[in-house]
């Protein structure tokens, strides 16, 4: 039977508030000099010279070892720095996936050479990365993907398609999951990730472009593609149990709920300080779930703290994030009588840009059939 | 969770689980005698000088026991009484969760050993002697008594003593009516996924179906979105800090969650989960009737957006990720 945790247990050791007041007047002063425009989903965009200050301000890879470049800060920290980057609608595709995801997989399951290499180039925001896990035949279903790798000396060669990959042809790096041993009856056993510069021989790079008309994913193929032995991450074989545990990472942060907060915080604008009641209980019912599902969030990073498994948390977290995430525009166009646009204004076109992206929310990074069944797994169902 | 907050959680489990069977009355003298009631009360009063989160184990239990009398209310009055620096006055004190529209009468959860009723008036809280004539008691859908008690007519309220402002009574009672409503939910819960790995229908068992696990999944992760925002304005509370956002998010949270689990829980249970028999509806009658306990879920989620307006959308985050500061500090409690 689950308890509460004490106030004691939520209590925190930093002074959260300073470190939210620099975050913001960080991003203040970039919006004032026109460093970015806050846009809703916009931590796919990539702004390399962005990402720049921010790793300048020492916001990318702040839980890692110094000894990588890391800022061996907690993971609340990075908790408060990402939500304040997030919520202020900044551009974060040149690093976002490198800070969450990659480098946390590296750091864990990477070789010595691997991360005294790509580790410092990430912190420093230099180096972005693209997740190779979805295949035009494997979407949800990564266990039948068709890419493979075959050993050669000091080394492996890959072939195959990636398709749906975000951001690749921004990426330096894609770490792909491939298969290096063939399919048995246990269909997870004998895979692989393999981190695999992207400007390399063999390998080429095509948009796909999305309903919005915007140039985000793409199609990926490697050709007889050489990657070296020390780029395999962990034994070799034990790639699914990697996934597994990358994809908590990719789900449980707050990127999953603040995709839409900007259309949020505008609407709340345009409808002004006097509410009628129908206004005010339909954004309080936003604000409510916000609320919610936050916390849900920051018990995560007490979780991942404390060592213990963040998967159910997270994927629930997830589930309910993006689902608000959807709520949002759809509560806003009802609210406020206003032509979503790409041509209006600020509010026009956030909201025209959150109804055309918003079906990507409850896919990318796990469905969210997948998410139910993960969480029906958790709770012994399956 | 601390070793005094295990213990009492472990002691309040195993007092309702040996008084399942017990008549109200009798229940009602076991909790006196118990000191569980007096949780929020200081230890000179008798009381166990509890934190809000510790009283919240007391409330999620009942909920979780699907057990009668108000223990929500009852908690109010132990801490009301002790901090006035009368403590006997809490078992004969009725805690009104809301005035009349009229402003004529107040709303209180009702049990046998009532004398006096803590209520809010035009804006201010009084206390007074029940009126031997108010006897009508009438039950909210979940079968469970509330009478409505009328003011003083004379205008005299009978004593005065130190009493908290209405706005923190009502957070209080919201606050520890979504810990009892998350009780009831963690149950049911239980109850549907046990019920789905037992019951085998087409050859195989419910839990084996897709839509099955998806209406569990969304039950529980509704569930543990409502313990979390609980915690938040739990953690407020304990540190008496102002607060006018996390505590109405709970309610709103608790409130959806509410409807949602009790309607999937429902539809799993199917026609044996619609009987008087099954033990479901000890649990879902009661979340319906919380759901607009103390603060209703549209008063909180009303709240909510007049606040987010007046902060309008330059400082909507900052209302939302700041810590709030102290507030109500000098309250002897």
């Amino acid at each position: 039977m689950e308890l509460f945790r004490t106030a004691s247990a939520n209590a925190s050791p930093i002074d959260e508030g300073e470190l939210r007041r620099e975050v913001r007047s960080f991003l203040a002063a970039e919006i004032e000099a026109g460093g970015f425009e806050p846009r809703d989903n916009n931590w796919v965009a990539c702004n390399r010279a962005f990402s720049e200050r921010c790793a300048e301000q020492g916001y990318i890879g702040m839980t890692w070892p110094r000894a990588y470049g890391g800022g061996e800060k907690t993971a609340r920290e990075r908790l408060i720095v990402c939500e304040e980057l997030l919520a202020a609608g900044a551009p974060l595709g040149s690093h976002w996936v490198a800070d969450r995801q990659s480098g946390p997989q590296i750091l864990r399951n990477g070789s010595e050479t691997l991360r005294r290499s790509l580790l410092p180039e990430i912190v420093a925001g230099r180096c972005t990365f693209a997740i190779g896990m979805s295949e035009p035949d494997s979407g949800s279903d990564l266990s039948s993907i068709r890419t493979a790798a075959r050993k050669e000396d000091g080394g492996w060669v890959l072939d195959g398609r990636k398709v749906w990959t975000t951001n690749a042809h921004h990426a330096d790096y894609m770490i792909v999951l491939c298969r290096t041993e063939p399919k048995t009856e246990d269909r997870y056993a004998g895979l692989s990730q393999l981190v695999v510069p992207v400007r390399n021989e063999g390998v080429s790079v095509r948009p796909i472009v999305n309903l919005a008309g915007w140039h985000e994913l793409n199609e990926v193929i490697f050709d007889g593609v050489f990657v070296p032995d020390d780029h395999l991450l962990g034994k070799g074989g034990d790639g699914w149990r990697l996934v597994t545990e990358e994809l908590a990472f990719e789900r449980s942060g707050p990127d999953r709920f603040l995709s839409t907060f900007v259309i949020l915080r505008l609407l709340v604008d345009e409808v002004g300080k006097n509410p009628d009641r129908y206004q005010a209980v339909e954004i309080g019912r936003l604000i409510s779930r916000l609320i919610a599902v936050r916390s849900l969030s920051h018990s995560i990073a007490e979780l991942l703290e404390g060592g213990r498994s963040v998967i159910k948390a997270a994927t629930m977290m997830k589930d309910m994030g993006t689902t608000l995430e959807q709520e949002i525009p759809e509560v806003a166009r009802r609210v406020l009588a206003v032509q979503p646009s790409p041509e209006g204004s600020d509010f026009a076109r956030n909201l025209a840009n959150a109804i055309v992206n918003a079906p990507s929310f409850s896919i990318r990074g796990g469905t969210r059939e997948i998410l139910k069944g993960i969480i029906a797994r958790e709770l012994g169902m399956r | 969770m601390s070793d005094t907050a295990r213990l009492l959680a472990d002691s309040v489990d195993t007092f309702l689980a040996r008084h399942a069977e017990a008549t109200e009355a009798e229940l009602l003298a076991a909790l006196q005698s118990s000191g569980f009631a007096m949780a929020l009360a200081s230890e000179d009063h008798g009381g166990l000088a509890c934190s809000w989160s510790e009283a919240a184990i007391v409330a999620r239990l009942w909920g979780y026991h699907a057990a009668p009398l108000p223990i929500v209310e009852m908690l109010m009055a132990g801490q009301i009484a002790s901090a006035a620096a009368d403590p006997d006055l809490a078992p004969s004190l009725a805690v009104a969760s809301m005035s009349s529209g009229d402003g004529q009468t107040a709303i209180a959860a009702h049990h046998a050993g009532q004398r006096f009723c803590l209520a809010a008036r035009e804006g201010a809280v009084v206390a007074f002697p029940i009126p031997m004539e108010s006897g009508e008691i009438a039950t909210t859908i979940a079968s469970e008594p509330y009478r409505r008690i009328p003011f003083p007519t004379d205008g005299t309220a009978s004593f005065s003593r130190p009493l908290p402002p209405h706005s923190e009574i009502l957070r209080r009672g919201t606050i520890l009516t979504t810990a009892r409503m998350l009780g009831a939910m963690d149950r049911i819960v239980e109850i549907i996924i046990e019920h789905a790995k037992l019951r085998t229908q087409f050859g195989r068992p419910l839990a084996k179906f897709q839509l099955v696990q998806t209406l569990i999944s969304d039950a529980a992760s509704e569930v543990d979105a409502t313990r979390a925002a609980l915690e938040r304005a739990l953690l407020f509370l304990d540190r008496a800090w102002d607060d006018d956002l996390a505590w109405y998010a709970a309610k709103g949270q608790a409130a959806r969650a509410a409807t949602l689990v009790a309607a999937n829980a429902h539809q799993l249970m199917g026609a044996i989960g619609f009987t008087q028999e099954h033990v479901l509806h000890a649990y879902t009658r009661r979340l319906w009737a919380w759901r607009d306990a103390w603060l209703s879920q549209t008063g909180a989620e009303e709240a909510l957006g007049r606040r987010a307006c007046e902060a309008g959308g330059g400082r909507l985050w900052s209302l939302l990720a700041d810590m709030p500061g102290p507030a109500f500090a000098s309250e002897n409690d």
